[in-house]
């Protein structure tokens, strides 16, 4: 979260930096525009005022200029602008046409001196041009005709727009037969002969000067200064618009990554945020946990402690923090389950078992202990979870509970083997009474005899009962080998006395188990006494006994045909002292199968009915597998 | 096609010549005669006129203290000192004739042979001429920042006194000494009635006789180079380096003996006349000009409508100078 939060920051600067650097381009090529602008703007300038000049100086040749003036201006407007793109020339960017420029100067200031000559010269020609046959004409009337002739051929020659190169020599010999003669001063046709020498010559020097104007290549040089740096400008414009165009890609991607990253931040946030609201609601669930949650670090150095533990303990959560789980050592708890304890904790187990120890008033108590080691990422232990629950009370009661139960299992005993003694001595009289008397009772006398014996016999019957079930409730004999064989064959020889003819009963082969041999008699006798009382009337009984091995235990299935029951009534016969069918018609305590199930759960084991009216019934007996003795222990 | 050009101009030269001179002066204005209007100057800062009026007539500028600009030019006589040349410190003569300070902002080239191209590079003149004001900037601007001009200075151009400021001010005071409002300008504008008959017959001879090819615009000269002698030299005698004119600026030989065409505005004001005020009054200055520029004699009776003529040109006078100049 903090790389990713420098990293956007990075990124972010880079962005801005990006899009402030083009942002200054941006300026700067708007900078260079306007600058670019004012350049073509000079460069037009200077164009139309060399246009202007060239123009003037036809004008002036032309002789349609009424004066200077005019020229003087353009000249003027020329050099400002000169001086202008010439600074601007002088700027950063503007050397390549610097050269061209001061060369273009050059060749303009070579026609402003060229100009200077034209006025000058033309000046005199104008006047020359306008003397000169007002002149020959005055002349004509005093001078001599062919004279006057010659003079006029003369002007004609210098006056002819074409002036050749020869032109003094052409009029040197147009007018030698004038120049011939000597000539007085003040002579008219000698003044005449001068100014057509000197406008001859002035008009030549003219042409050269308007010829040697023309021939300065000041334009050509203007258009390639102009178009050297128009050249340089472009490529500039375009170096700029590409940087421009990169660094405007560059920031946009820049600020798209810098998007990403903020909505990876959102995401990490959102999912810190979530983990925090776990986190929250674990801390919540173990500060208000009824267990006293301990953390310590690998030394047992204590790191934290719920609230429960103040409340158990005594000791502040400050108190504990700190301190080590030992400050609770009462002494009562053996050394070797402290040392078994660090044993499996360090070897990277849970250890839980029981402590004895101590509260801050002195108290004592006992609590069950679960303690798990934590580990990081390579595995190593980094602290210690002990979670523990105060079992003082439920230990008590659970003494309570089994005092109770002893308590009540010696009454039943004490109670049924006592009352064996009055019932045996209630039948035995009751049958000397019947012996003594016989036939000399009368009828109801004797019915109420019989009546008092069935009832002595029947609560000898309930006393029985009673004393197996208080008998079956726990055994003092060690569980030994039991062969489930041999104990059939011995009970089914047991009660053959009472059996008839009408029996039969097979036995398959049937396992071995751990037992208490004379309990688990009580219980095949109870199972069989049962199968054979509720045989139905006028069936021959038959009573098969099976076992088959299940997943962990014996199943000893015992099969009679009897009157069986509505499945209705099976969940009740579990109950003491319950019966199904009246006790006149089926004579016995209601003890028998309460009883069995109750030395089968004392094996470890159980059993169930399966059973139809007038199909007859299954007791399905599970016993444990000899081999799981150990779980026999308790 | 150029060359053809050319020839054709030269040519339409030629017809021009045969040509009434005033084809076009039927309307009320005559814009196309080869003297223009003066107009009057604009876009001058009065504070900055103020200023190199003050430092015009100031001997501070120069070495010693004794000699102003307005020593030579003399604002309330036409901007001269009647001298043939000019006096300056510790009695140094010149060889020069000074020109009229009016009308100077009109020139193209100041100087006699156009070595100046401004106004203001021209004020180095006559400032380090060691026989006009003898001195230097470092001292001018030493002697301006212990006066009373530094703070004037400071205010106009911000910063410390420099010779730029000081050649802006005289500058501007001298563009600012414009002569508008002369009787031949009012002619020019429409003012049919401003010159007399005379007045006009002389400005005709001025431009029949070709005065005008060479004294035309506004200032009436000044805005071309001439040769001084094309018929015959009027260089007699001894000559001096100054009567060399253009050719101590170019060094060409073609330049020899050429000098900017004076502006004649002022010349009934300002003699004596020439580069080296070698002559006295304007008739035998007139009757030169035409000997040596135009190969003729003009009679005296042309002279004088001439003369005439030349008396319309001066306008109005730097009035409030006039009136102080005689301190």
């Amino acid at each position: 979260m903090n790389r990713l939060k420098v990293r956007l920051g990075v990124v972010f600067f880079i962005a801005v930096a990006t899009l402030a650097f083009s942002a200054t381009l941006i300026t700067r090529s708007g900078l260079d525009t306007e600058r670019h602008t004012r350049t073509l703007a000079a460069f037009d300038g200077l164009a139309r005022s060399d246009t202007d000049l060239d123009r003037d100086v036809l004008e002036i040749v032309a002789g349609v200029l009424p004066n200077y003036d005019p020229l003087t201006q353009h000249i003027a407007r020329l050099r400002t602008l000169l001086t202008g793109i010439l600074d601007g020339a002088r700027e950063p960017g503007a050397l390549e046409s610097a050269a061209l420029w001061t060369s273009a100067r050059d060749r303009l200031e070579a026609k402003i001196v060229a100009i200077d000559r034209i006025k000058g010269i033309a000046a005199f020609v104008a006047n020359e041009g306008n003397y000169l046959p007002l002149a020959i004409s005055e002349y004509s009337r005093t001078g001599p005709a062919q004279a006057v002739s010659i003079l006029n051929q003369a002007l004609i020659l210098v006056l002819a727009a074409n002036v050749p190169d020869d032109i003094d020599a052409r009029l040197d010999a147009r007018l030698a037969p004038l120049t011939g003669k000597a000539h007085p001063s003040g002579d008219k046709a000698g003044l005449i002969i001068t100014h057509l020498q000197t406008f001859a010559e002035q008009r030549h020097r003219l042409r050269n000067a308007v010829d040697s104007y023309f021939s300065i290549p000041a334009t050509a040089d203007m258009v390639a200064a102009r178009t050297a740096y128009l050249d340089a400008y472009a490529g500039r414009q375009a170096v700029v618009l590409w940087l421009i165009r990169g660094m405007l890609v560059l920031s946009a991607g820049l600020f798209a990554t810098l998007g990403w990253l903020i909505f990876r931040l959102a995401l990490a946030d959102s999912h810190a945020r979530h983990a925090y609201e776990r986190m929250r609601k674990l801390n919540i669930a173990v500060e208000q946990s009824p267990m006293v949650i301990l953390i310590t670090d690998v030394q047992g150095v204590i790191e934290y402690a719920n609230p429960r533990f103040t409340q158990l303990t005594g000791y502040r959560q400050d108190e504990a923090i700190g301190a080590k789980p030992s400050i609770l050592r009462s002494g009562l708890t053996p050394q070797e389950t402290y040392e078994e304890l660090w044993k499996t904790i360090s070897s990277g187990s849970t250890w839980q078992g029981e402590l004895v120890n101590r509260k801050k008033n002195g108290e004592l108590f006992t609590e069950q202990v679960v303690i798990s080691p934590v580990f990081d990422q390579p595995g190593d232990i980094t602290h210690y979870i002990a979670m523990k629950m105060d079992i003082t009370r439920l230990r008590q009661n659970e003494e309570m509970l089994a005092d109770a139960s002893m308590d009540i299992e010696r009454l039943l005993f004490a109670a049924s083997h006592d009352l064996q003694e009055p019932v045996r001595t209630v039948t035995v009289f009751s049958q000397l009474l019947q012996r003594q008397l016989g036939e000399s009772l009368p009828q109801d006398a004797m019915e109420s005899l019989t009546t008092i014996m069935t009832a002595t016999s029947q609560m000898r019957l309930l006393v029985l009962g009673l004393l197996r079930f208080a008998r079956s409730g726990h055994t003092n004999n060690p569980f030994v080998p039991v062969p489930i064989q041999s104990l059939v064959n011995r009970v089914v020889e047991d009660l053959r006395p009472s059996l008839d003819g009408s029996v039969a009963i097979t036995v398959a082969e049937l396992p071995l188990v751990m037992g208490d041999a004379s309990l688990l008699y009580v219980l095949i006798e109870s199972l069989l006494s049962n199968a054979l009382k509720f045989r139905r009337p006028g069936l021959a009984c038959e009573i098969k006994i099976t076992a088959r091995p299940e997943s962990h235990a014996w199943r000893i299935d015992i099969a009679d045909n009897g009157i069986g029951m509505d499945p209705g009534d099976l969940s009740g016969v579990l109950r003491p002292f319950s019966r199904v069918h009246s006790r006149t018609d089926y004579p016995g305590a209601g003890m028998g199968l309460i009883t069995a199930l109750r030395i089968a759960k004392l094996h470890g084991g159980t059993l169930s009915l399966e059973s139809a009216l007038g199909q007859g019934t299954t007791v399905h007996l599970w016993l444990p597998k000899a081999g799981g003795e150990q779980d026999q222990g308790d | 096609m150029r060359r053809i050009a050319v020839r054709m101009a030269l040519m339409a030269g030629v017809i021009a010549a045969f040509l009434p001179s005033e084809p076009w002066a039927n309307g009320a204005a005559h814009s196309r005669e080869p003297i223009a209007p003066i107009a009057a100057p604009s876009g001058l800062d009065a504070n900055k006129v103020a200023l190199g009026r003050a430092l015009f007539s100031d001997p501070i500028l120069s070495s010693d203290g004794t000699v102003s600009c307005a020593s030579c030019h003399n604002l309330a006589a036409g901007g001269v000192d009647r001298r043939p040349h000019s006096v300056g410190v510790g009695g140094a003569e010149g060889s020069v004739n000074a020109p009229t300070v009016y009308n100077s902002g009109l020139n193209y080239r100041q100087f006699w042979d156009g070595r100046a191209d401004t106004l203001e590079s021209q004020v180095d003149g006559p400032i380090t001429n060691p026989i006009e004001m003898n001195g230097t900037w470092a001292g001018v601007l030493a002697r301006l920042k212990a006066s009373s001009y530094r703070p004037r200075f400071q205010a106009l151009y911000g910063g410390e006194v420099s010779a730029s400021a000081v050649r802006d001010a005289l500058s501007s005071f001298e563009r600012s000494l414009a002569t508008v409002d002369s009787r031949f300008d009012h002619w020019l504008r429409g003012d049919d009635g401003a010159l007399s008959a005379t007045e006009r017959r002389g400005y005709e001879l001025f431009k029949s006789y070709g005065c005008a090819s060479c004294h035309q615009g506004a200032n009436v000269g000044g805005n071309m180079f001439q040769r001084f002698g094309f018929f015959g030299s009027p260089f007699t005698g001894t000559q001096g380096k100054a009567d060399l004119g253009r050719f101590n600026v170019t060094g060409r030989e073609e330049d020899r003996h050429v000098f900017k065409v004076p502006s004649l505005r002022l010349a009934v004001l300002t003699p004596p006349y020439f580069h080296d005020g070698s002559v006295p009054d304007l008739p035998q200055a007139i009757q030169m000009m035409g000997r040596y520029q135009l190969g003729r004699d003009i009679p005296p009776g042309d002279i004088d409508l001439i003369i005439a003529f030349l008396e319309t040109l001066p306008g109005k006078m730097d009035t409030v100078a006039a009136a102080g100049s005689g301190r």
